[in-house]
């Protein structure tokens, strides 16, 4: 049986809007007109234990909503959601209890002091027993490398470090399932790839589901298996990474670097050629002409010297498709 | 019990924290001036003009100070709920605390505590020692149990009427300062003579919210201002039965906060 399930959730709310014009700002006062907004329409979907699910929509297509409904925090206005054989917001405590929750954007540590105290706070918060609360911090500590920031205070941490702490007080109590909103966002490379690793680890090891609203596309590359888009509320695309490529990005790029700059003129096979100084990129489609060929009859009609082939960016991917589904 | 553990160590996080800046002597000296100057408007007046009627200065003072003590107590052990409606909610905290198994009762009065707070309990308890003392009571064991009873339901009224203000903030997060009416301005009513507050006002810090309950009431008791020395000990299940009322407001506010989001 499916570790989540949603089924035909909707949530909708409501915002006032100010009036236009002159004086709105007093009208506004005392009118006020309402605007209902369907965050989530009719979203149904599926997750099985382990799986590693990258989310992706662009900003308020409805991506934390769906997380803080299925973290219990918000009640949907219509649908059904079963996880773990809980429904989240009427079993709250047994519900939380067994999931972990990153906010890239907010701290659960507790600034003034130093990340031991948060940690040993949250051991008496979710009742960990001291010997498996040990073994899990020494565990967490040594594979995020954080062992020695644990004296220093949250304040005096860098965003990187912060965001380790941050993901090691999430998996302290070595939940089932973990959510994940942004937790790379604005982080060094250093930090990023490490956060990477105990992500893959935690899910390998021990099965935890992960679910991971980005938008950083190299984290939904390089995590995850399946991703789900979203936009004005609803669910546009279900699958696997590889296969939303294919539908959306068929082709394969070639940046040529050539000795000198060359005024773009068409080459049989190549769908689409941009020039920037002395760099071409060719775009064409692997189907139709192989790569080999594609490569002979640039380099017979082209000064090249160096060359690099590559699959298209999954930002210009996602780009288009949010534009092609009208977001 | 594990609720209790928890509170206890978010005070000592707290703590902690607190020590951490310099200032905190600055801060506990500064909330003693503040509570020192605040009756010094009565004590001038009565000193210069005697008292009125029956109501001497220690008098009007002691039953001041009553309700001081029980603010005082509910601002330092339910400094969260107090912070409530203008921080915690507004940031998105709240949030936060929702994906924690446990009460979010004991997380949210949990979540400020300022060490300085409680000048204010100390201040107030010094202030009704002097009156007592000076109003020659004698202090036996029913006077003392009275009085800690008084406090102790003080204080519960007050946590309510943070809490309260924190359900109310789950609706509307504006048009709250009204709330002050209950908290900073009710504690000045007690310094007005009983005799001479209008019914209406005195009907309703009776009954709505049990200000002379947990002051006046007590105080007479002890001093022996009346025959019912009984209504002295009505503080207590006044102040929970005031509490227990604020919880139910507590609890629509959150279950109003998880249909409708931010």
């Amino acid at each position: 049986m499916a570790q989540i399930e949603l089924r035909h959730i909707c949530k909708t709310f409501t915002v006032s809007l100010r009036p236009e014009g002159r004086m709105s700002m007093l009208r506004g006062a005392f009118v006020r007109r309402k605007k209902v907004i369907k965050a989530l329409d009719d979203i149904s979907f599926t997750i099985d234990t382990g799986e590693l699910v990258g989310y992706i929509g662009p900003n308020g297509a409805g991506k934390s909503t769906t997380v803080k409904i299925m973290s219990g925090i918000l009640t949907p206005d219509s649908g059904y959601c079963r996880i773990m054989n809980r429904i989240p917001w009427q079993e709250r405590v047994a519900h939380v209890a067994r999931i972990g929750v990153v906010f890239g954007q907010r701290t659960q540590l507790w600034w003034d002091l130093p990340v031991q105290d948060s940690f040993d706070l949250l051991k008496d918060i979710y009742s960990i027993p001291f010997t498996s609360y040990k073994h899990r911090l020494h565990e967490l500590a040594t594979a995020l490398d954080i062992s020695a920031l644990l004296t220093t205070p949250v304040r005096q941490l860098s965003l990187g470090q912060r965001m380790r702490c941050e993901l090691a007080a999430a998996l302290l109590h070595s939940p089932r399932i973990l959510f994940l909103d942004e937790p790379t966002i604005g982080i060094d490379a250093v930090s990023k790839l490490a956060l990477r690793e105990i992500l893959k680890r935690e899910n390998r090891e021990n099965g935890v589901t992960m679910i991971l609203t980005t938008h950083d596309m190299d984290d939904v590359e390089t995590l995850c298996s399946r991703v789900m888009v979203i936009g004005h509320g609803r669910l546009l695309y279900d699958g696997k990474l590889h296969r939303l490529k294919a539908d959306y990005a068929p082709w394969r790029s070639i940046r040529a670097i050539l000795t000198e700059p060359v005024t773009p003129f068409h080459i049989e096979g190549a769908e689409r050629i941009k020039a920037e100084g002395n760099v071409w990129t060719v775009l064409f489609n692997p189907d139709i002409i192989p790569a080999h060929i594609m490569v002979e009859r640039l380099a017979r009609a082209l000064p090249l010297r160096d060359l690099v082939i590559g699959e298209q960016n999954i930002d210009e991917i996602i780009a288009k498709m949010y534009q092609e589904m009208c977001l | 019990m594990s609720s209790v553990r928890l509170y206890l160590k978010y005070l000592h996080l707290h703590l902690l924290t607190g020590l951490q800046y310099k200032g905190w002597p600055l801060m506990v000296l500064q909330v003693l001036i503040v509570v020192i100057t605040d009756p010094i408007g009565i004590i001038l007046l009565f000193y210069r003009f005697g008292s009125i009627g029956e109501w001497s200065v220690e008098r009007i003072l002691l039953i001041y100070a009553m309700a001081v003590t029980s603010f005082g107590l509910a601002e330092t052990f339910c400094r969260g709920f107090d912070y409530f409606p203008w921080r915690t909610i507004r940031t998105g905290d709240f949030d936060r605390l929702l994906l924690r198994p446990c009460s979010l009762f004991v997380q949210v009065a949990g979540s400020y505590f300022h060490i300085h707070r409680i000048s204010r309990v100390f201040a107030g308890l010094g202030a009704i020692i002097w009156c007592l003392w000076r109003l020659e009571v004698e202090l036996t064991m029913l006077h003392i149990c009275t009085i800690g009873l008084a406090l102790i339901g003080g204080c519960l009224v007050y946590a309510g009427v943070f809490v309260l203000t924190s359900g109310l903030a789950f609706f509307t997060i504006q048009s709250l300062d009204w709330i002050f009416i209950f908290t900073n301005a009710s504690y000045q009513v007690t310094r007005c003579p009983i005799d001479y507050m209008p019914q209406v006002l005195r009907r309703f810090f009776t009954f709505v919210m049990p200000m002379l309950v947990i002051s006046y009431m007590p105080a007479a008791a002890v001093c022996g201002w009346t025959k019912t020395y009984w209504l002295g000990l009505a503080a207590l299940p006044a102040g929970l039965l005031f509490l227990l009322f604020a919880t139910l407001i507590w609890r629509i506010g959150v279950r109003h906060y998880q249909s409708t989001g931010s």
